[in-house]
């Protein structure tokens, strides 16, 4: 039982008990009928919460030319927007876990589905909600679609922000995962369509179809541009939960800041060897003019 | 499926024991595998019956995703009983329509 559903019941118990308070004595069938209903609540209510989260819900809502105000989307755009959208999602959740191979299936695609359960109020979309297969995730745990679903709106936010907003927002993600964005904002811009999406209480929304296919440029791989280096330096120091380092490249005063990506697992592995000279391979991504982003892609080669 | 029953007591009707059973939620499930709530228009003051019906109105007729669930309205009329019941009796299983 979700969070949410116990609510419910509970405040569902509260409201029966205070009406059978109220209940005159005459009321005999009504007393029956429901103690019962209280007696089915209370032993739903008996098990111990459990603290589970609730799936991640996400509402991705359409507007412009084939949105027909809020009665409908047409049937291939709406198919197609939701498939672009939900393969972000799934290639920036598998990336989270590991570095993506450029091409091929998506890796944990089945564990990372979405699942279309409503569509949603107001203008024209869907009410998306993370399919979580058997036992629901517990409360400390963020699942990968959750922490996807978020990155996914920092790209989307990051497309109308700064250069360094989108380099931050992009230097975090897969290169794939990125592409996979870019293919959303096409099929939005191809089709006259902006997007809007709402998550955990934090809307993001195009303001019109100039600002997708400005989106569009700004991730277009001639400014948002990423590739591999490798460098030899020493590390100065590397923080295990934020798991950011800092990498001095050898014959420089320069300390490179960056990310640790998710196939260095152990992050202190960099701070038992601090000093010593190490060659490690990152992937560089700037976008226009801006500072460049570092992400470590593996461990480093302990040079002796 | 759920069945709330709005009624009015008839002013010789005495609750019986065996009566009692029927009204009981879990009872009516196993007997009748419906889920029976009632409703007594006679016993209950307007701003009881006023909680009542949006209990039922705004409760039970959605479900957790706010979508909407139908509710059919059958009027009790007991010269209809003689009709009811023979279409009941054409059916060949429970729940299988004639």
């Amino acid at each position: 039982m979700t969070r949410q559903e116990r609510l419910h019941l509970l405040s569902e118990q509260k409201f029966l008990r205070e009406r059978l308070a109220m209940l005159p004595q005459g009321a005999q069938i009504m007393r029956i009928s429901t103690e019962s209903r209280l007696r089915s609540i209370e032993e739903m209510l008996a098990p111990a919460p459990t603290d589970q989260v609730e799936p991640a819900r996400v509402s991705l809502t359409f507007n412009g030319r084939p949105v027909i105000r809020n009665h409908g989307v047409f049937a291939e755009f709406g198919m197609n927007a939701t498939k672009a959208f939900a393969d972000c999602v799934a290639l920036i959740a598998a990336s989270l876990t590991g570095p993506l191979s450029a091409t091929g299936p998506i890796p944990n695609r089945d564990q990372n589905q979405l699942l279309i359960t409503s569509t949603a109020v107001g203008s024209f979309g869907f009410e998306l909600e993370e399919y979580q297969p058997g036992q629901l995730a517990l409360l400390e745990e963020e699942t990968p679609i959750a922490r996807a679903l978020e990155i996914a709106q920092a790209l989307l936010q990051g497309t109308q922000g700064t250069d360094d907003e989108l380099a931050d927002s992009a230097a975090a993600t897969d290169p794939r995962a990125v592409a996979a964005v870019r293919g959303f904002l096409e099929t939005l811009a191809s089709n006259e369509a902006i997007c809007a999406l709402e998550y955990r209480g934090k809307t993001f929304r195009f303001s019109d179809v100039g600002a997708v296919r400005r989106g569009l440029a700004r991730m277009g791989q001639d400014n948002l541009r990423d590739h591999e280096q490798v460098l030899e330096g020493e590390f100065r120091g590397a923080l295990p939960k934020s798991r950011r380092f800092e990498f001095q490249p050898a014959g420089t005063d320069e300390i490179l800041g960056g990310k640790v990506g998710p196939a260095v697992e152990d992050v202190d592995v960099l701070n038992e060897r601090l000093h010593q000279p190490a060659r490690i391979r990152v992937m560089v991504t700037r976008v226009g003019n801006g500072r460049p982003r570092y992400v470590l892609l593996e461990p480093p080669a302990w040079i002796a | 499926m759920d069945v709330v029953t709005f009624f009015h007591t008839p002013a010789s009707f005495a609750l019986t024991a065996e009566d009692a059973r029927l009204f009981d939620q879990a009872v009516a499930r196993e007997r009748f595998r419906v889920d029976a709530y009632f409703v007594d228009l006679d016993q209950l003051s307007p701003r009881e019956l006023s909680f009542w019906s949006a209990y039922w109105y705004s409760m039970w007729s959605h479900r957790h995703s706010l979508a909407w669930e139908g509710y059919l309205q059958v009027e009790l009329a007991p010269d209809e009983d003689e009709e009811a019941f023979e279409r009941l009796s054409r059916s060949d299983a429970p729940g299988e329509p004639s």
